[in-house]
């Protein structure tokens, strides 16, 4: 287990976790124009969409951090270990959000996590079928793309773009709801042969 | 190592195809809103895009530079020198930079029919400049880092440097991104320094960030150097818009008008040159009815920069091709107002206003009929027609005391008809 816990150093994800939550408390309701796709031009943003990159790369980087021939051989399952991973960072992430929620001070606190849970999904999704190394792409490529032109009439989200919607849209609820758990069941399956394994990154 | 062999193994061919489609849609959407026929219009079109194209340019750099760092270039024997190497491996990526602001180019010139001089490149050249500092900045940052974080980080890097300080409360650094965000006009053009300052900043940046590049560990004299080089080029960056508002400074377009000689004459960007036949033939029927109410017949018309002192027989005025007849005809009569400070800008609670005196000048010069007939049924119209009704000499008397009022921020006087 400790030899798990050192190679993935997981502490990495924890770390950026933790700048996370700083970063939902300090940022706030920062809006900015971003130029985007729509009928009447720019679009407003929250700032704090952005806040969960830094937690998905994290994570990224830290689950591909795995020497195959010694796992794919191990007895004990370090994939489901791994899946257990992502489940206590989501919900440190959830427990964190809650508690910023409750002091009051960062009014789109649940938006930010719901966000982070969503994006954790896709990352790891993405990153089980298409290699690690583009899970981190597709993340900040989701952001880029919806802010781009995930706007429609009146500057109002599309609901395909989950980040942008309100935290109380159950639409997007659902979809986080979904896309995390396949991330989660992805990360466990990656030591089986997964067709679009690609082998082992390194750390270099 | 050929071009083609260094672009087939590059990953600059998966963000391509989106890159450009990217870059052809929003130089098309900048451009419906941008002056038809304006070559510098046409420069700041291929350049909007930047806040992309230098996004995806520095990820693929990264990625590069990633590629390099998991093969163990830089700590092996190369038989090439390292430039060449960065050459090799950055050229693809710039090929990339370069293919897009040609489509952007392309779209933007045909989309607005314009061809820029060379002066008015100044937009795209900054946008160029700061295009490859980036990339040159995430090639080392991608030395530096694993893939899978050192290309994301520069693509969310990049593009929220380049796109949030846009409207950011925090004045100068609206200016550093390397986005432009003012736009000259036919008769005012952005200050020089406006595409300056970011290129300044991208480029020590992109020298701080240099001795990452090898991945080995630098002498503290050249890791010092670099340091300085980037803090130097921030704080240089910094000084020259620290004292700017939300817009870059602009300054008057030179050599650009030219004047028809008529009575009156015509002064005209050469842009606007085909509109100057339209024009005399609605401003000596709208001049005729000035003079009638008292003004005297100013020898000139011009459409120049509000910085630009013109002479006392010079009215101001401000047409465009796109209006009709009836909104020429109010524009040439709204011309006889004077300039006037910008009140509001010292005083939010300046109850002073030119609206009566713009209401009365279209009446003056409304094209036939009953007076009021091709107004809106507004409270304006309703307050200023009985001015109408009083001797040309009243009516001259109140136009010059609001003029006057307006030139000294001072509240301006009631229309007389109102209280006679």
């Amino acid at each position: 287990m400790s030899l798990w816990w050192t190679t993935r150093r997981w502490w990495l994800a924890g770390g950026a976790l933790g700048l996370f939550l700083l970063s939902v408390e300090l940022i706030g309701e920062y809006r900015a124009t971003v130029p985007a796709f729509t009928p009447i031009g720019s679009a407003t943003i929250k700032l704090m969409l952005f806040v969960p990159v830094p937690v998905c790369l994290a994570l990224a980087y830290c689950a591909q951090r795995f020497p195959p021939s010694p796992e794919s051989t191990a007895v004990r399952p370090v994939g489901v270990y791994d899946g257990f991973a992502v489940v206590v960072l989501g919900s440190l992430a959830v427990a964190g959000v809650a508690l910023i929620d409750a002091l009051g001070t960062s009014p789109l606190a649940w938006a930010a996590g719901r966000n982070l849970l969503f994006l954790i999904g896709l990352t790891m999704t993405v990153g089980a079928m298409a290699g690690s190394t583009v899970s981190g792409v597709a993340c900040v490529g989701w952001l880029v793309l919806v802010t781009l032109v995930g706007y429609g009439n009146d500057l109002h989200p599309y609901p395909w773009t989950v980040v942008l919607r309100d935290a109380t849209d159950p639409v997007a609820g659902i979809a986080t709801g979904v896309v995390f758990a396949l991330g989660v069941a992805a990360t466990m399956g990656r030591h089986s042969p997964l067709p679009g394994y690609t082998g082992y990154t390194g750390w270099r | 190592m050929p071009f083609v062999t260094a672009l087939r193994s590059s990953s600059v061919v998966w963000g391509a195809f989106p890159l450009f489609a990217l870059t052809a849609f929003l130089v098309v959407e900048w451009s419906r809103f941008a002056e038809p026929g304006f070559g510098t219009a046409v420069a700041e079109a291929t350049a909007f895009p930047v806040f992309v194209v230098a996004a995806v340019c520095s990820a693929c750099a990264a990625w590069e530079g990633g590629r390099l760092r998991r093969g163990g270039v830089w700590f092996s024997a190369p038989v090439r020198g390292r430039l060449r190497i960065l050459v090799n491996t950055l050229s693809p990526v710039l090929a990339l930079g370069s293919t897009s602001f040609a489509i952007a180019f392309v779209f933007a010139s045909s989309t607005l029919g314009a061809f820029p001089a060379a002066r008015d490149l100044l937009p795209l050249a900054s946008a160029a400049v700061v295009t490859v500092s980036y990339a040159l900045l995430g090639f080392c940052v991608g030395c530096a880092t694993p893939r899978l974080i050192g290309a994301p980080l520069m693509l969310i890097g990049v593009y929220v440097w380049m796109t949030v300080p846009a409207s950011s409360d925090i004045m100068w650094i609206r200016h550093l991104s390397g986005m432009q965000i003012t736009s000259s006009s036919v008769v005012d053009s952005v200050e020089v320094t406006a595409f300056t300052a970011p290129v300044v900043l991208s480029v020590s940046l992109a020298l701080a960030f240099f001795p990452l590049m090898s991945g080995a560990e630098r002498s503290l004299r050249e890791a010092g150097t670099a340091v300085c080089c980037g803090v130097i080029g921030s704080l240089v960056a910094w000084s020259l818009v620290a004292d700017w508002g939300p817009g870059a400074p602009t300054t008057p377009r030179a050599g650009a008008t030219v004047c028809a000689e008529s009575n009156p004459t015509i002064c005209l960007p050469g842009e606007y040159s085909g509109e100057v036949p339209r024009l005399h033939r609605i401003a000596g029927d709208v001049l005729a009815d000035l003079e009638a109410a008292g003004f005297d017949r100013p020898h000139t018309l011009a459409l120049v920069s509000a910085e630009s002192p013109v002479s006392p027989g010079t009215w101001r005025f401000a047409p465009h091709p796109e209006h009709d007849d009836e909104f020429l005809r109010a524009t040439i009569a709204w011309s006889a107002i004077p300039d006037s400070p910008d009140c509001f800008a010292h005083d939010d609670g300046y109850v002073g206003s030119d609206e009566d005196i713009r209401v009365w000048l279209l009446l003056l010069t409304e094209d036939g009929g009953t007076p009021g007939a091709t107004l809106p049924e507004d409270a304006s119209t309703r307050r200023v027609l009985p001015v109408l009704e009083l001797s040309r000499e009243e009516q001259m008397e109140w136009f010059d005391a609001t003029v006057g009022a307006l030139g000294d921020c001072a509240p301006t006087p009631e229309p007389p008809g109102r209280s006679a």
